[in-house]
């Protein structure tokens, strides 16, 4: 994931691409967001638009969108921001893509989705559960060779 | 006086305490295996737990269980393991089951790594592929001492990481629908097993080194898979022969549409 948003891109200054992810119950205040799969936008799903670090057409909306469909999945938006520290959701990241929730929610309503903000060293998860509004993940556990944890 | 504590650790890493205190584990079965685990986690700084064991020291186990005293016996293994950990960690949050894992399999889900300290391949088939749904590395142990014909004693064991993604127990042949199968016919055989308290003490610590890796990296190892191969006789953990044959290129037994709840359909 990291590779793929780390690409130079011809005309956008940043990458974008969608996580998917199943939920699981652990108890009822704690819920379980299992990420499985990833995908990495094509090229041509960029707007060119000087305004913003990356835009993408409605063919990237709609291959998340059909991947949510054909696979119930939840997708969630991501993104780096190639900077250390905590990361959190800039006024025209809040503006470009809490606008996506809806539509995916209206494919996959009973489907987790959200926003996925990684850093050069952290990461942020906002979440929309099924018939909940909007939650930040309490904390990340990136499973792997190396384990890593962030809260 | 934290600092203090765990000074003779800090080569592990200068944010290791609060890695620790981040994870929570999972030990399944509280015996000769998994009170050396809980033991040394504790002694690391680990303060989230969730064990499993439904069963009760014998007089037996006092061979072999850490923690266990003659006055415990008829008590819960996860009561000695908490008492162990609490001794320890005044502050850790245990959570004691005193069941089948398979009876409250959602506090597992929550955790960041299962320790499976069980006996019977079944048993470890099924815990893999409950953390395999929920991308939880899995760790095994086991050790087994039998003797054929008029040789010695042969003492044998095992400490595998299972890594969501990465090869399975499967794929390194250890669960086999041969052993499965010789497991199911020999059920109800009467009589414990011979275990002794080092060879656990010795796979315990190798897979207690095992997470310690994976969450700080400090030996920065890249010797995956991971299936270590303890032969009791020579005293000697080695890399299991196994990973010297050619492996699947990837684990087909868990793909990733089988993570998250298991779906139901009527036939």
């Amino acid at each position: 994931m990291l590779a793929d948003l780390k690409r130079s891109h011809p005309t956008a200054f940043e990458r974008v691409g969608f996580a998917f992810a199943k939920q699981g119950k652990v108890s009822k205040e704690e819920v379980l967001i299992l990420f499985c799969d990833y995908l990495s936008l094509p090229d041509g799903c960029y707007v060119a638009d000087e305004n913003v670090g990356a835009q993408i057409n409605s063919t990237g909306i709609n291959m998340a969108m059909q991947k949510i469909l054909d696979e119930q999945q939840g997708a969630f938006h991501v993104h780096l921001h190639d900077w250390p520290g905590k990361p959190n959701l800039s006024l025209t990241d809040v503006g470009g893509i809490l606008p996506l929730i809806p539509g995916f929610q209206a494919v996959g309503p009973q489907l987790p989705h959200g926003v996925l903000l990684l850093s050069r060293d952290s990461v942020i998860c906002y979440v929309w559960l099924p018939g909940s509004g909007q939650l930040l993940a309490e904390k990340i556990t990136i499973v792997g060779k190396q384990m890593k944890f962030y809260a | 006086m934290l600092d203090e504590q765990y000074s003779r650790q800090s080569f592990l890493g200068g944010s290791v305490q609060k890695r620790f205190q981040a994870v929570k584990v999972a030990i399944i079965g509280l015996g000769g295996g998994g009170s050396h685990i809980a033991q040394q986690l504790a002694h690391l700084g680990i303060l989230n737990y969730v064990l499993y064991d439904p069963q009760t020291i014998e007089l037996s186990n006092l061979n072999r269980m850490v923690g266990a005293r003659r006055s415990d016996v008829g008590a819960l293994k996860i009561l000695v393991a908490q008492r162990i950990i609490l001794d320890i960690q005044p502050k850790a949050n245990v959570y004691v089951v005193a069941d089948r894992w398979q009876k409250m399999p959602e506090l597992l889900r929550g955790c960041d790594i299962i320790f499976g300290c069980v006996d019977t391949f079944k048993d470890r088939n099924e815990l893999e592929a409950s953390a395999r749904r929920y991308l939880i590395p899995y760790i095994d142990i086991g050790m087994d001492i039998f003797k054929i014909g008029n040789e010695l004693p042969r003492m044998v064991g095992q400490v595998i990481l299972s890594l969501p993604g990465s090869h399975c127990l499967r794929c390194l042949d250890f669960i086999t629908e041969q052993n499965l199968g010789n497991e199911a016919s020999n059920y109800g055989a009467a009589g414990g097993r011979p275990q002794v308290v080092w060879p656990n003490g010795i796979l315990a610590s190798s897979a207690v080194g095992l997470a310690v890796s994976m969450i700080t990296g400090w030996n920065e190892t890249n010797n995956f898979p991971i299936y270590l191969s303890y032969d009791g006789n020579s005293m000697c953990v080695t890399r299991h022969i196994r990973l010297d044959y050619e492996l699947p290129e990837k684990c087909e037994h868990f793909p990733p549409s089988k993570v998250g709840e298991p779906e139901y359909k009527n036939v």
